[in-house]
C-alpha cells in the first residue's frame, strides 16, 4: 500500500473505539532494510495542519506564537507501535491494544 | 582595487531592477506622477523595506540549504499547498513574460519607429541566444549594470531644477490629489505593491544565489547585494514618479504608453538623455524578461524535483530547458495576438498583490526552522518586519481584485 | 527517538540526487508492504514521478498531472520506483548509489527529452556525461 493511502487512515483500539487518524508513520532506516516503527495519530483539523506544516516531529520552526500552537495542539497525540497493529489497511488500521496502552506524542516528540 | 568587485552587487541590482523597474513600474511610477505626484511615494518606501526582508530571507535560506527558498515549499508543506503556491506564482508570473517581451520590443519600437508587434520575434530570439549562450553570472553583470542607465532619470529630475519643497510636500500628503477619488488612489497604491514586491523577485534572487554558489561565508555579500540593490530599484522608481510629476501634472497629461515615461527625461536632458533613457528601458525589461522566465521554469523543476539552472550542460536538465523554451515561445505567441501589454500588466499586477501572503508565509516559516538554519535563522528583527510585512500584505491581498474591478483598472 | 524518523519530513517530498549529484525528482509517494502474521511493514519502494504524485494528489487535479505519463507508459511496465537498497543517505536529500541513468524507468521524459530535443540543439551537451 502507499504511504499516501496509508495517512489518513482511521484507527481503531483493541474494543473497536476509534483512536485518532494516520497523521504519520515512523520509520528505522537501517541499511538496506527500512521497517515501520510505528504510526503517529492524531484529530482534528489544527492537528492535521499542524503535521502538514512539518511540525509534527519536534522541530522547534517558526515563530514563537505559532510553536506554541502547534506545541498545544500536538500534545494530545498518540504513538504507536508497529508491533501493536493487528491489521494494517489503506483506510482502517485495527490495533491489538486498548487506547490507554498508547503512548502520548509529547513524551516521543519533544516540543 | 579588484575591478571584480565592481560586479559584487550585480545580482541585488538585477533582481530589484527586474521587480522595481519592469514594465509594470515604468508605466505605473509614471501614471502616479503624472495624477498623484509624490502622494503614493511611500508605498515604494513601504515595498523597498518588505522586499528587502523577504529577499534577504530567502538569499540567506538559499545560502545555507543551498536550495532556493520556493524549493523547500514543497518539502515542508506538502505538495497541495505548494502546487496552488506554483499554480497561483505561474498565472502572475506567466503573464509577465509577456509585458515585459511587449515591453522590450516597445523600447525598441521607440528606438526604431518600426512597430512593436513587429520586434516581438526579433526579442524572442534574442532571450533565447542570451539565455542559452551566457553563464548565469555573465547575465546578471550585463543586465545589472546595464539597467543603472537608468540613473539618467535621477539626473533629469535634478535637471528639471524643482522646487524641492513643493517635492516635499507632495510626498507628505498622504492623501489623493482633489481631481482623484479615494478608490482610485488606493487602487494605485494597490498597483504600485504588486508592482514592485512582486515575489518572483525574491524567487529569483534566492535561485540567483544558489547559482552563484553562495555558502554561509558568503553571507556579508549577499546582505550588501540587497541593501544596494532593492533601494536603488526605490530610488529609480521614485525618480520616475518625479519627473512625471514635474512635466505631466500641470498640464494634466494622463500616462498610457510606454514613449510617455521616456519623454520627460527628452525634455529634461535633450536627445542624449532620451536614448539613455531608452538604452535603460530596454535593458530593464529584458533584465525583466529573463528574470520572469527563469522565475517560472524555476518554480516548475523545483516543484518536480527536475535538475535546472546552468550548474550543469542543458542536456542534463532537458525538461527544465524545454519548459522554459516552451514558456518563452507560448508568452511570444500571446504578445502577438496584439492583446495591449499593459492591460495584461494591470490584471498581472493585481493578481500579484493578491497572492503576496500566501508566498511570503513558507518562506517566513522556511527561515525560522531552527533544524534547517542553524545559527542562520531569523533573529526578532527579521521576523518582526516580516511578520509586518505579511500582515499588511493581507489587507492589499484582500483588496486588490475589488479594487481592480471597481476603478476599472484605475481608468474611472 | 533518534533510532526512527518521521516518514512525512525524512522520505515525501524529499528531493533525490543520483550519485554525482544530479537531481531528477522527489519522493512522491512510498510503497510499504502489507505483512504476514507478525511481520512488521517494509519500506518496499520510493516512487518518484508526475504519475505517482497524480494518484497522491488524487481528484481531477491529480489526474490531470498523472495522465500524461500514465499514457507513456506501456501497460506491461511498472510504475518508476526505486528500490531502498540503492538509497546511500536520506539527509538532507536523497541520494542514490546509483547513476541517473543506470536507473530503469526513471524520469523516463527527461530521457527521451535529452535525446530527442536538446541534445540535437548546438552546445547542448550530452546527458550521459
Amino acid at each position: 500500500m502507499r504511504l499516501s493511502e496509508l495517512l489518513g487512515s482511521e484507527v481503531v483500539d483493541a474494543a473497536g473505539r476509534r483512536v485518532g487518524l494516520v497523521r504519520d508513520c515512523r520509520i528505522r532506516v537501517a541499511d538496506g532494510s527500512w521497517e515501520v516503527a510505528g504510526l503517529v495519530l492524531g484529530e482534528g483539523m489544527l492537528d492535521r495542519a499542524a503535521h502538514a506544516c512539518g511540525l509534527g516531529a519536534g522541530r522547534a520552526s517558526g515563530p514563537w506564537p505559532l510553536r506554541t500552537i502547534a506545541a498545544r495542539v500536538l500534545a494530545r497525540g498518540l504513538f504507536v507501535s508497529a508491533e501493536d497493529v493487528s491489521v494494517w489497511g489503506a483506510a482502517r488500521v485495527e490495533l491489538s491494544v486498548d487506547r490507554r496502552a498508547l503512548t502520548p506524542l509529547p513524551e516521543l516528540v519533544p516540543a | 582595487m579588484n575591478p571584480s568587485r565592481v560586479f559584487v552587487f550585480t545580482l541585488g541590482t538585477l533582481s530589484a531592477i527586474g521587480g522595481f523597474i519592469d514594465i509594470g513600474d515604468l508605466v505605473a511610477d509614471a501614471q502616479v506622477g503624472a495624477r498623484f505626484g509624490l502622494r503614493l511615494a511611500w508605498v515604494t518606501l513601504f515595498s523597498v523595506a518588505g522586499i528587502m526582508c523577504f529577499a534577504e530571507m530567502a538569499g540567506r535560506v538559499a545560502l545555507k540549504t543551498q536550495r532556493p527558498a520556493l524549493a523547500l515549499a514543497r518539502s515542508r508543506f506538502g505538495p497541495r499547498y505548494a502546487l496552488f503556491g506554483l499554480i497561483g506564482s505561474l498565472l502572475v508570473t506567466g503573464l509577465l513574460i509577456t509585458a515585459e517581451l511587449s515591453g522590450v520590443a516597445l523600447a525598441l519600437e521607440l528606438a526604431s519607429s518600426v512597430h512593436y508587434l513587429a520586434w516581438i520575434p526579433v526579442v524572442v530570439l534574442l532571450v533565447a541566444l542570451v539565455l542559452w549562450l551566457l553563464p548565469f553570472e555573465a547575465m546578471e553583470r550585463i543586465y545589472g549594470v546595464l539597467g543603472l542607465t537608468m540613473l539618467v532619470y535621477v539626473v533629469a529630475v535634478w535637471k528639471l531644477a524643482p522646487d524641492w519643497q513643493g517635492l516635499w510636500s507632495s510626498a507628505t500628503t498622504l492623501k489623493p490629489v482633489a481631481s482623484e477619488s479615494w478608490p482610485v488612489y488606493l487602487f494605485f497604491v494597490v498597483t504600485l505593491i504588486g508592482a514592485q514586491m512582486t515575489p518572483y523577485e525574491m524567487f529569483f534572487f534566492s535561485s540567483g544565489a544558489v547559482e552563484s554558489r553562495w555558502r554561509p561565508k558568503d553571507l556579508v555579500e549577499m546582505r550588501i547585494n540587497v541593501i544596494v540593490g532593492f533601494p536603488l530599484g526605490g530610488l529609480l522608481a521614485i525618480a520616475i514618479q518625479a519627473v512625471a510629476f514635474l512635466v505631466f501634472f500641470e498640464p494634466g497629461v494622463r500616462v498610457e504608453h510606454l514613449s510617455e515615461t521616456a519623454l520627460p527625461v527628452g525634455i529634461a536632458l535633450g536627445k542624449i538623455g532620451l536614448v539613455i533613457a531608452i538604452v535603460g528601458i530596454f535593458a530593464a525589461t529584458f533584465g525583466a524578461t529573463l528574470e520572469t522566465l527563469l522565475a517560472s521554469s524555476y518554480d516548475i523543476a523545483q516543484y518536480f524535483g527536475w535538475s535546472y539552472g546552468k550548474l550543469q550542460v542543458p542536456a542534463r536538465a532537458a525538461r527544465f530547458t524545454t519548459v522554459t523554451l516552451v514558456l518563452l515561445l507560448a508568452s511570444g505567441a500571446f504578445a502577438l495576438t496584439s492583446i495591449n501589454p499593459i492591460t495584461v500588466t494591470i490584471v498581472a499586477v493585481a493578481c500579484s498583490a493578491a497572492l503576496l501572503p500566501f508566498l511570503f508565509l513558507p518562506v517566513l516559516l522556511v527561515a525560522n526552522d531552527r533544524e534547517l538554519m542553524g545559527e542562520l535563522a531569523n533573529g526578532w528583527l527579521s521576523n518582526a518586519v516580516g511578520m509586518i510585512t505579511i500582515a499588511l500584505s493581507l489587507l492589499v491581498s484582500v483588496a486588490a481584485i475589488p479594487l481592480l474591478i471597481l476603478t476599472r483598472g484605475g481608468t474611472a | 527517538m533518534s533510532e526512527h524518523v518521521s516518514a512525512r519530513i525524512a522520505l515525501l517530498d524529499k528531493q533525490i540526487v543520483d550519485r554525482d549529484r544530479l537531481a531528477f525528482g522527489r519522493v512522491d509517494d512510498v510503497e510499504l508492504s502489507i505483512p504476514t502474521e507478525g511481520a512488521l511493514p517494509r519500506v518496499e519502494a520510493l516512487h518518484t514521478g508526475a504519475e505517482a504524485l497524480g494518484d497522491r494528489l488524487g481528484g481531477v487535479l491529480g489526474r490531470w498531472i498523472g495522465a500524461p505519463a500514465r499514457r507513456l507508459r506501456s501497460d506491461g511496465d511498472a510504475p518508476p520506483a526505486i528500490d531502498p537498497e540503492l538509497v546511500d543517505q536520506v539527509d538532507p536529500f536523497v541520494k542514490l548509489r546509483a547513476r541517473f541513468h543506470e536507473l530503469e524507468g526513471v524520469a523516463g521524459f527527461e530521457h527521451w527529452l535529452a535525446r530527442n530535443l536538446v541534445e540535437r540543439l548546438p552546445g547542448a551537451g550530452h546527458a550521459a556525461e
